[in-house]
């Protein structure tokens, strides 16, 4: 499981991400492929539901490198849902299939924010949708950085920089990746961000390889919840 | 969203190996056995919810049924053989009374409303002595987690037709989360679960022919809801609802089925009202 960490600056322009291209230009391998994704917040219609305001929020995220799977991040809890139809389908999962065979699914999920919006928009409600639109991705040694303008309906929202890790479970070695990334922007004067490497997977547990989704959808939700 | 088209009927338990050997025929396919674990939630009664949502859209309070696939070595008690070729659909069979060799507790372990023993020795491969088959094993195994509307209205409908909508829960991290707690957070609790244990027929067009035993398990006791028989459903998913001409054909696969088994087995539609997911329409 791929070991991550995201950086936000809300304090940056659309161009700022041509800036951090340019710096990270010197230790390029390689440029990958685009991909965009989506963080939906929803909160809590329930009058009283128990806990502070942030606990009646919830939020989705979708990444489109992993297309089928979403995450639903709530509080320290993040739950990893497929919409991959196994009907029909080549990639499906083993797993979803099963499902299908045990009469427990139709082959024809759909993803989470689906049922939340139309069977369940009662009790949770649709607040705000971030979406980051044509990001790009590079390769570097031993590393990828995935970098992306987010933009909410009113406007810029930031640039989104995701840390992941090739291989290995290091996190010191992850902590260097880091560092290098912020040496980065502060060499282009940037020195206002916000970062998360939290995990909330514990390695006491077995967990399967996409749980990586879900630490970085929750780091996504540390930087980017305001 | 799929809408699923579907007919139901019943078989009591001497018609079984009949029923099976003409599926088999007409299928062209082996039976498959299968097991599941289904719990249903309700909004959380201590909860002030709304009818309506912020459009002032009328958003009904629904029930949600989340479901898993169970191993068919849970179905039998007797492990003295290990080989998987073992458990076939004759496990179905003979499973004609109220009990099954699964316990309330190991189901509440399977939504963490339990916790799982703090066991050294479950780590242990080699250790055989775990008869009960433990939910720890099967976190790997999904959830289906389902919402149905009921089935729509209309007099002279001559199959059952559902809409559905379900996501695939995959698996959740955090610490000290559960299905319990997942479910609690989103503002619904347990209202009950069933077990249902059957074999099934894929046929042509995707029709799907089953014959199901379910059991109620509660804290007291296990009671078939199916005794003496089976429950059998046929059904077709269709995942365009829009798409009308698929729909008419479903229906004309389904009713071919029905008039193939007319006098021996009658295949029919059920009053939509048992099978509505809707709260406040008990």
């Amino acid at each position: 499981m791929p070991r991550t960490a995201v950086l936000f600056v809300e304090r940056a322009t659309p161009a700022t991400l041509t800036d951090f291209k340019d710096s990270l230009a010197n230790v390029l391998l390689s440029v990958e492929d685009g991909w965009s994704m989506e963080f939906r917040t929803y909160r809590t219609q329930i009058k009283n539901y128990p806990g502070d305001s942030s606990a009646k929020l919830m939020y989705s995220l979708n990444f489109s490198f992993e297309r089928e799977l979403s995450v639903m991040v709530k509080g320290q809890t993040a739950l990893l849902l497929s919409s991959d139809a196994a009907a029909g389908a080549l990639s499906a999962d083993p797993r979803v299939q099963r499902l299908v065979d045990s009469d427990c699914s139709t082959g024809f999920p759909e993803s989470f924010d689906n049922l939340l919006s139309s069977k369940l928009s009662n009790m949770w409600e649709q607040r705000q949708v971030l979406r980051g639109d044509a990001g790009e991705s590079f390769r570097t040694m031993g590393y990828l950085v995935r970098c992306i303008n987010v933009f909410s309906s009113t406007g810029f929202k930031g640039l989104a920089i995701q840390v992941e890790q090739d291989a290995g479970d290091d996190e010191a070695q992850l902590q260097d990746r880091i560092d290098e990334v912020k040496e980065l922007l502060r060499g282009i004067s940037i020195t206002e961000f916000k970062v998360s490497s939290d995990r909330l997977t514990s390695s006491a547990t077995k967990h399967s390889p996409n749980d990586y989704l879900c630490n970085l959808a929750h780091q996504y939700v540390r930087v980017m919840e305001s | 969203m799929v809408q699923q088209l579907s007919l139901y009927g019943s078989l009591d338990d001497a018609s079984y190996d009949l029923f099976v050997s003409t599926m088999t025929t007409v299928s062209g396919n082996p039976p498959i056995a299968f097991a599941k674990l289904s719990t249903v939630w309700i909004p959380n009664p201590a909860f002030q919810i709304e009818g309506v949502n912020t459009k002032n859209q009328l958003v009904e309070q629904t029930r949600i049924k989340l479901e898993r696939k169970l191993p068919l070595s849970s179905l039998t008690s007797d492990d003295d053989g290990k080989s998987p070729a073992k458990y076939t659909h004759s496990i179905v069979k003979s499973l004609v009374g109220d009990d099954i060799p699964i316990e309330y507790k190991q189901l509440k372990q399977h939504i963490g409303e339990l916790p799982r023993k703090a066991d050294p020795d479950a780590m242990d491969v080699d250790s055989e002595e775990s008869k009960p088959v433990s939910a720890a094993a099967f976190d790997d195994e999904p959830w289906c987690v389902t919402i149905a509307d009921i089935p729509a209205a209309g007099n002279n409908r001559k199959v059952s037709m559902q809409t559905i909508n379900e996501s695939v829960l995959m698996s959740h991290v955090g610490p000290d989360t559960s299905i319990t707690s997942i479910m609690g957070g989103l503002g619904y609790v347990f209202q009950y679960q069933y077990i249902t244990a059957g074999v099934k027929f894929n046929l042509k067009h995707g029709l799907v022919v089953e014959l199901q035993k379910i059991w109620n398990v509660s804290e007291s006791s296990k009671k078939q809801v199916t005794k003496g028989g089976f429950l059998i459903k046929a059904f077709i998913n269709v995942g365009k609802a829009t798409d009308i001409e698929r729909m008419n054909f479903t229906e004309s696969v389904l009713l071919n089925l029905q008039k193939e088994l007319q006098g021996y087995v009658d295949l029919a539609v059920p009053d939509r009202k048992s099978m509505d997911s809707r709260m406040g329409f008990e």
